[in-house]
């Protein structure tokens, strides 16, 4: 796994069969321990993008390198679990037994002991609340908590890259803060994070930085809260009374702005 | 539009199977091979060519295996054949005639079923006042299918990306497949708990007449043909009696 | 069309537990009522019960009475009653049979045996009022979760119901569909129909709902004037949140009533006033 980069994209152009081209010259990169967000509007190709890199489909021109492997000739299972992926549905693409199980899945396939394994369940079921929900059938559980075991069955082999596609979406405001904090914690882990979203507020807790793609292009390559502004996004709180308090980046989250006002 | 695409849905359908009974009911060989012809012709003329090409690939080694065990190990008279070998006469026979009815039945559903638009159907129905229950069923499990489809896939995908291995071996691919289908079951059985809930709340489940919003036009010429198919099927069944 | 639910307790089949358990309550028409909670705590049930669906067709038991306009819920069909319900997973209602989204929205109509004419008149409407109607060629099958959900709202509006139940109608909106759908429930409600939405997230919620009943363990913890509500500590002790800026201020260790809105929570900052706890 090389140091410097979790994922890079150069020159990708994607088009489905007797398509328009719906990647038209995409270069980024995202590094180990930053959270990056991807902006746009619905139908831009943003879903599209996530699955190029998770090797779940290939762009017709230029190359993706995933934890400095190309995706080319490959598919999803050579680069699991070193990535995750979450897709935008996941409530129903759970298939095992229990939530205990479904999140012990991708560690064992990755070889790891049960010892290894019944420890980082444990943990991220704690993260992100489901420990009480362990030993019950994913499909029993209230839409939301299907959602977080879903992101949990992915955060347990520890991923290296997180992509996540509306990760908040269908959830309720506590569900919310525990994917915040677990974002956050992994990112200041040195893992690598790029999401897709639309959530402002989950945005800005979480997220260092905003890629805003628009007609197949990367139109903006930026911190996250030049992003949200430029979406016209709803501005978090947070952000609104750092802006007003004239809050550097990196002391405008929630924690530092409560701190603030104090 | 094919002839196919603006015709009313009963039409194909009797058409289609007023052939497959002609293919079952029409007692000669010249008359089933003949009948064959039809079929082919009235496919490729309604737009319908596709079941040509997929009747045969289905019929051909039923075919091969008739021709075997009928024209080459059948019974005397014996004929010469070209490659100077003897072929049984009565097998031949009775493998074009059963050949041909397997040809038939092959080519019309295979034809009718890549023309059948559900929709079209359902409108046809609910203009014709048929229970609704009865099409809508039909059209639902044709959708069922369809999701079915949508989900094996998706699952599919989401195991993979934890690492589930798919592709390579028989042996992966089988060890693979029963990962696929207990999670796949499960989620279309929860799945259609919560659509009977979603179906009712869209009024699906309303006893009463509905409205065809777009109903498809029942022409004099629909009508001329299923009379006509009607007319062909009880023809073929008297000569059929008779002889 | 009015709600009247007495005693009403209801209970899925799985679960010791009810999920609404004693609740009376009263739903007049002309007016947004907002219904929140935290997870569990009875707000999805509410509606199914509301809209007559449960436990007819989730399975369980119902004790106690709801009825809409003096008639049980769970006697009819709710699309029959006027009412319109929008389920959590807009993707299952997709009915199925239609080919294009603008035959998925005349579903409704079409399965009321009304008049063909004023299937498509309605339609036609229901379309252009949730800004779907570039999508009317499109496969029901083929739209993203925040198209799914507005050509359901749609297909529900062709029906012209006299109720909306909505459960998370929001959940898949990006922020221009969440502002034209809080427009239309405005309007709706002034046009007469008696709404209820189950949201989580207050500051959509905000400018929309005349009134706000938080549900706590599937009994009604709080009811009153949403900003009032949302200003006070109430609504934290029931475990419902607040808005962003009511947060963000209590996390500050401001006292109650604290400001709902952003530009109140700025002023109020800038000011270089804040209020010690």
């Amino acid at each position: 796994m090389p140091a410097d980069v979790a994922l890079r994209m150069s020159g990708v152009v994607f088009r489905y069969p007797s398509g328009p081209a719906v990647i038209d010259g995409v270069d980024f990169g995202v590094r180990p321990g930053e959270a990056v967000g991807l902006f746009g509007s619905n139908g831009a190709g943003k879903s599209t993008l996530l699955r190029l890199a998770m090797a779940l489909e290939h762009p017709v021109a230029g190359s993706i390198e995933t934890l400095g492997l190309p995706t080319a000739g490959r598919g999803p299972e050579d680069f699991a679990p070193l990535a995750g992926f979450l897709f935008q549905q996941p409530e129903r693409q759970l298939f095992a037994a229990s939530v205990r199980s479904e999140c012990s899945l991708a560690p064992r396939l990755a070889g790891w002991g049960e010892a290894r394994t019944a420890d980082s369940v444990a943990e991220v079921l704690n993260d992100l609340g489901l420990t009480e929900t362990a030993e019950e059938h994913p499909y029993d559980l209230p839409l939301p908590r299907r959602r977080l075991v879903a992101l949990a069955a992915i955060l347990t082999a520890d991923p290296q890259l997180i992509l996540l596609d509306e990760p908040t979406a269908a959830l309720d405001v506590a569900s919310r803060d525990r994917v915040i904090g677990v974002v956050r914690d992994r990112a200041r882990r040195g893992r690598a994070v790029l999401a897709i979203t639309h959530d402002a507020g989950f945005a800005h807790e979480a997220l260092d930085r905003g890629l805003l793609l628009d007609q197949g292009r990367v139109t903006h390559d930026g911190p996250v809260r030049d992003v949200i502004d430029d979406r016209r996004l709803v501005r978090p709180a947070a952000l609104a009374v750092a802006l007003a308090l004239g809050l550097p980046p990196g002391n405008d989250r929630r924690a530092e702005v409560a701190g603030a006002l104090r | 539009m094919s002839l196919a695409d603006r015709a009313h849905p009963f039409t194909a359908g009797t058409v289609t199977l007023a052939l497959v009974a002609l293919a079952l009911v029409l007692p000669t060989t010249s008359g089933t091979a003949a009948l064959y012809g039809v079929t082919i012709v009235i496919a490729i003329a309604t737009g319908a060519g596709v079941g040509v090409r997929r009747g045969l690939l289905a019929v051909l080694p039923i075919w091969i295996l008739l021709f075997i065990l009928q024209g080459v190990l059948g019974d005397a008279p014996r004929m010469t054949a070209p490659w100077g070998g003897t072929l049984s006469q009565p097998g031949l026979q009775w493998a074009l005639s059963q050949g041909s009815r397997l040809g038939v039945i092959a080519t019309a559903s295979l034809a009718f079923a890549s023309v059948f638009d559900p929709h079209r159907f359902l409108q046809a129905a609910i203009a014709r006042r048929w229970p609704f229950g009865a099409a809508f069923l039909l059209v639902a499990t044709l959708d069922a299918a369809d999701r079915l489809g949508a989900q094996a896939r998706q699952l599919r995908e989401a195991q993979r990306t934890r690492g589930v291995r798919v592709t390579g071996s028989i042996a992966t691919r089988a060890r693979a497949l029963p990962a696929l289908v207990f999670p796949l079951l499960l989620a279309s059985l929860t799945e259609a708990d919560d659509r009977a809930l979603a179906l009712e709340t869209r009024g699906l489940m309303i006893q009463g007449p509905r409205t065809a919003i777009d109903p498809p036009q029942d022409r004099i010429v629909d009508h001329v043909v299923r009379w006509c198919a009607l007319v062909c099927v009880v023809l073929a069944i008297i000569w059929r009696v008779r002889s | 069309m009015r709600f009247v639910a007495r005693n009403l307790r209801v209970r899925y089949p799985v679960q010791e537990r009810w999920a609404v358990d004693g609740i009376d309550l009263e739903i007049a028409p002309g007016h947004v009522t907002w219904l929140t909670g935290a997870l569990g705590s009875g707000t999805s049930t509410l509606l199914l019960a509301l809209a007559g669906l449960a436990p007819r067709l989730t399975g369980g038991e119902r004790s106690g009475t709801v009825l809409a306009d003096n008639v049980d819920v769970a006697a009819i069909s709710p699309l029959s009653q006027g009412i319109a319900y929008l389920g959590p997973s807009p993707a299952l209602q997709i009915s199925g049979i239609a080919k294009t989204v603008h035959d998925e929205v005349a579903v409704g109509p079409m399965n009321l045996g009304q008049p063909r004419d004023t299937c498509l008149a309605a339609t036609r409407d229901a379309l252009e009022r949730l800004g779907v109607g570039h999508l009317a060629d499109r496969a029901p099958n083929a739209l993203s979760g925040g198209e799914t959900q507005r050509v359901l709202v749609a297909a529900l509006l062709a029906t012209r119901p006299a109720a909306w139940l909505l459960d998370e109608p929001f959940s898949a909106l990006d922020h221009a569909s969440t502002v034209r759908l809080q427009r239309l429930l405005r309007e709706l409600a002034a046009e007469g129909a008696t709404v209820v939405v189950a949201c989580d997230d207050a500051d959509t919620m905000l400018d929309v709902a005349d009134r706000m009943i938080v549900m706590q363990q599937g009994r009604i913890a709080l009811d009153g004037d949403p900003r009032d509500l949302l200003a006070s500590d109430a609504v934290h002790a029931a475990g419902a949140g607040s808005t962003d800026a009511a947060e963000l201020a209590r996390e500050a260790g401001m006292a109650a009533p604290r400001p709902i809105r952003r530009a109140d929570l700025i002023d109020l900052a800038t000011r270089g006033r804040t209020d010690a706890g």
